[in-house]
């Protein structure tokens, strides 16, 4: 099989699995239409949010201070789980049978505020085509200050986006969802891509984001 | 009389005696988009997980109609504090908008959020980075 990795990536989630709490979800594209399967995004990401606050300890004296960090923080999981799955359904290669994979880990931290280091994640399969697209995308993003490429994605240097479809939008508006979950909530992220097989090709991208809470 | 269009997954209406415009998406999540011409403002209440720019497509029309009017505002107000959620496809028409308005010398538009709803209290400084001179940002 062959591999390859970019950002900050944690190849042994197995590791992971072992000593802490995970929840994993498997979606079979093609079961239903992508219109049905959309608002399933939103609730999954909702689930594995409100599970998270299972993981804080509850404390009777509780400050406003700590009530709005785990506010936050559910908010946070709640945005990058939803962005996650939205691009594996968005990217996903229909072509094949591969499902795609979601999961969360809750990682003891004792040194973040509340304990936790969280780590989420999204497989899915993707044609030769998008995935020579994302690497570049990718390597244009590794090598950005955020701030800049925010400014670029949005046409800061460019005076003539005044038509109403513009064809970048669908890519610059999952572009800014990168940059969002890196430079607003603080998220780490990383990409694997994987040749599963050649006859029939079949090749996967997992993006990972861990998030210390 | 209220004038009605449905589209997929949505209903606008519009009263032309006022000029009020509404959007209300009728999906798993529902939202209101809201323009009330007296005080050009537009309330956003509800979930905005829509499936990328095509289905943005309503809201940021009604949006772009407002500062094409003629005469145009001199002033917009965007009152975010009732949107619970946000993804990037909503965050990047916000941002698409902020872009339309830099365009229009001397316009001011306002942004009304909340500290205490993680998308915005992250992520709305960033449209003010787009229009820092005429953008003011009213978080609480």
């Amino acid at each position: 099989m062959e591999t390859k990795i970019f950002g900050e990536y944690l190849k042994d989630l197995a590791d992971l699995n072992a000593d802490n709490d995970c929840l994993e979800m498997s979606f079979t594209p093609t079961a239903q239409p992508i219109k049905q399967r959309w608002t399933k995004n939103k609730l999954s990401a909702d689930f594995v949010s409100d599970y998270f606050l299972t993981f804080i300890p509850i404390s009777d004296e509780e400050d406003s201070k700590s009530k709005r960090k785990k506010k936050l923080s559910k908010g946070s999981i709640n945005y990058i789980a939803n962005e996650l799955l939205e691009n594996a359904m968005k990217f996903n290669d229909h072509n094949t049978k591969y499902k795609i994979r979601f999961g969360i880990y809750f990682v003891n931290d004792s040194t973040a505020p509340l304990g936790l280091k969280i780590v989420l994640y999204a497989t899915n399969a993707i044609s030769s085509k998008t995935a020579d697209k994302f690497e570049s995308f990718i390597i244009e993003f590794l090598e950005s200050d955020l701030d800049d490429l925010f400014m670029r994605q949005m046409g800061l240097d460019d005076d003539d986006d005044d038509d109403d479809d513009n064809d970048d939008d669908e890519n610059e508006s999952s572009g800014l969802g990168f940059i969002t979950m890196c430079n607003d909530h603080e998220a780490k992220l990383g990409w694997e891509f994987d040749t599963i097989s050649h006859d029939p090709p079949i090749r996967t991208v997992t993006t990972m984001a861990q998030l210390t809470v | 009389m209220q004038e009605e269009v449905k589209g997929e997954g949505y209903i606008l209406q519009y009263d032309p005696e006022t000029g009020t415009k509404e959007i209300k998406g009728s999906g798993e999540y529902p939202y209101l988009i809201r323009y009330d011409p007296e005080t050009k403002r537009v309330d956003f209440i509800g979930d905005l997980a829509l499936e990328g720019p095509k289905e943005y497509k309503p809201i940021k029309d009604l949006l772009n109609g407002i500062v094409n009017a003629e005469p145009e505002p001199e002033e917009v107000t965007l009152n975010l504090r009732e949107l619970g959620f946000s993804n990037s496809s909503g965050i990047h028409m916000l941002s698409k908008f902020v872009m339309k308005i830099r365009k229009k010398k001397g316009m001011q538009l306002v942004v009304q959020g909340s500290e205490e709803i993680a998308w915005q209290a992250k992520s709305l400084i960033n449209l003010k980075k787009l229009l820092p001179d005429r953008l003011t940002l009213e978080l609480e």
